[in-house]
């Protein structure tokens, strides 16, 4: 029996699988939960470009990739910093006309994901008559079904070059654990894995293959999810605070005051002031090398801070 | 005992509890924060705690996105989840907009035109899909004249068309669309006749002269006399400063 492929690998080596002009989908939900926030800083420092992206909701990660120059186009069902406002990347980016939007609606993301991992040639829906989304999104089509007679819109199978995702815990092999919060559960985010074996995985911590089975009882009384097996993922990197500043459910809280001076950033450039964002990728994207240079600007008593213990630990 | 009077807020929490029957199922969107989340989460959730209080005992929300509600709100809300929106299990649903017309079509994608838009906004949301199929849906929104306009500039949630009653069924929406158009001035309703949206109500203190200034949709929607909204009784009062909201968290007074 030949051992399993190991999958491990460092963060500038997984984000060099995304060649200019893929298609990704970003796994993450509104604008600051479980985004892949270190994988998306290694895309910018990458310089890559002309990507597309899929996401169910999203804020942050898109708005900082059109903030860099990265996207080329967008699928998804919302950009936005919820209470610090507009994404003003992703605004000056659609506005002037940098960036191409396809609308979907937020429960009509995933079921793109369900017509490829079906082999399905679309997926029908019916609850988009009457919108201008059926006129502007080109790829959605009009049909007659064949059983009732009755019209539906016909949504193109989503095909990802890359998944990327961010979770808790995973194994050099691959195998990939997720805890259940309360009030949430990746669920949707794992059709999306379930359409592809090029699943890009981080972590915030690696353990050894022979160690993951313990996790998957409620060791800590906490629900885990098995969620994605080794033969889907392509890679897994260690990440610690890699959904920083965005929250891990279970993990870590959001990291509102990055947030705000984000935002910030962002709108002053969207005002006319490149000058605020500029410095902001400077210092915290293009002058860190690394994942940890990263951790190191924002700090220990901040990460300190934001880890989220008020869980059902023994 | 000294007669309570009812802040706006109280009268808009009471109107949206009114308009929930026992037994039905309302679903609150995502909000944003400020008056959105005031108008658009807190009214709707205190609404709802009152009609479970008085009325409709029965009655629940899918999720409130808001911790906080939750914890205030307590055992005086009852949050399920796994509603078939699809098969009509959600009655009643909260949207707000940026842009609503006369016929309650919603915007809440772009301002200008679609390429190279003015003001490019969030996107979508579950928008299409409270319109499609929820059984019906209150807007609620901040009377600012540019939120209401003659014709949206993208359609992202579908309301009456300019045929009648019968026009969202004609084109295969299963939802009744919105029954109502909540703002902090007054209510507009869509009148089965018409479907367009009439004036219906105005809260104590408002004129009809101030809110025609305050819409940028055709006037002739306003008829020249609107009666004052009902406002909540002493009991329903009580119950939201004594029992509901004691710290004047969700409704400020």
């Amino acid at each position: 029996m030949p051992e399993l492929k190991e999958k491990l690998c460092s963060m500038a080596e997984a984000a060099k699988l995304v060649k200019d002009g893929s298609t990704i989908c970003l796994v993450g939900r509104t604008a600051r939960a479980n985004h892949p926030m270190a994988f998306v800083y290694e895309l910018v420092r990458q310089r890559v470009k002309n990507l597309t992206i899929i996401a169910v909701n999203n804020g942050l990660s898109i708005d900082l990739l059109c903030g860099a120059g990265c996207v080329k186009r967008v699928e998804t069902s919302c950009v936005g910093l919820e209470e610090f406002g507009l994404a003003s990347n992703f605004r000056r980016a659609v506005e002037s006309g940098e960036v191409e939007v396809a609308e979907y609606p937020e429960d009509l993301v995933i079921p793109r994901f369900y017509a490829t991992a079906h082999g399905l040639p679309f997926y029908p829906v019916r609850g988009l008559f009457g919108t201008d989304i059926l006129k502007y999104n080109e790829d959605i089509k009009e049909g007659i079904s064949p059983i009732d007679k009755k019209p539906y819109s016909a949504l193109p199978p989503a095909k990802p070059d890359w998944v990327v995702m961010h979770a808790p815990i995973g194994d050099t092999k691959g195998n990939v654990l997720f805890f259940i919060g309360a009030g949430y559960s990746p669920v949707w985010e794992l059709e999306a894995t379930r359409c592809t074996r090029n699943n890009i995985i981080t972590v915030e911590r690696i353990v050894p293959h022979d160690q993951i089975s313990r996790y998957i009882p409620t060791q800590f009384k906490r629900s885990y999810l098995p969620t994605i097996p080794e033969f889907r993922t392509r890679v897994i990197v260690e990440a610690p605070f890699g959904s920083h500043p965005t929250s891990l459910t279970g993990v870590t809280e959001a990291d509102n005051e990055f947030i705000g001076m984000y935002a910030k950033a962002g709108r002053a450039r969207l005002k006319g002031n490149a000058k605020f964002w500029k410095n902001f990728l400077d210092k915290y994207v293009y002058g860190c090398q690394t994942h940890m240079d990263y951790l190191e600007l924002v700090g220990a008593e901040k990460l300190a801070k934001l880890r989220d213990v008020g869980g059902d630990l023994i | 005992m000294k007669k309570l009077k009812p802040t706006r807020w109280e009268i808009m929490a009471a109107i949206i509890s009114h308009e929930i029957k026992d037994g039905e199922v309302m679903f609150l969107g995502m909000s944003t924060g400020g008056i959105t989340m005031l108008l658009h989460t807190y009214v709707p959730g205190v609404g709802l705690a009152l009609a479970r209080r008085t009325h409709a005992p029965n009655c629940a929300i899918t999720s409130t996105d808001s911790p906080d509600m939750e914890r205030i709100l307590g055992d005086n809300i009852k949050v399920i989840s796994d509603a078939n929106i699809y098969l009509g299990e959600i009655d009643i649903g909260l949207s707000s907009c940026a842009q609503v017309d006369k016929y309650g079509n919603q915007n809440i994608v772009c301002i200008g035109g679609y390429h190279k838009p003015s003001v490019r906004l969030i996107g979508p949301i579950l928008q299409p899909t409270h319109l499609a199929y929820f059984r019906r849906e209150i807007i609620a929104i901040d009377h600012e004249p540019r939120n209401f306009v003659d014709k949206v500039d993208f359609i992202s949630g579908v309301g009456h068309q300019d045929l009648g009653s019968k026009s969202r069924e004609r084109i295969g929406l299963p939802g009744t669309g919105p029954c109502m158009i909540m703002t902090n001035l007054c209510v507009f309703d869509f009148p089965k006749e018409t479907r367009m949206a009439t004036l219906k109500w105005i809260y104590p203190g408002v004129s009809v002269d101030e809110v025609k200034e305050k819409t940028g949709f055709v006037h002739h929607y306003i008829p020249s006399r609107v009666p004052e909204a009902p406002l909540p009784t002493q009991e329903e009062i009580r119950l939201i400063r004594e029992e509901l909201d004691p710290d004047a968290v969700l409704l400020p007074r």
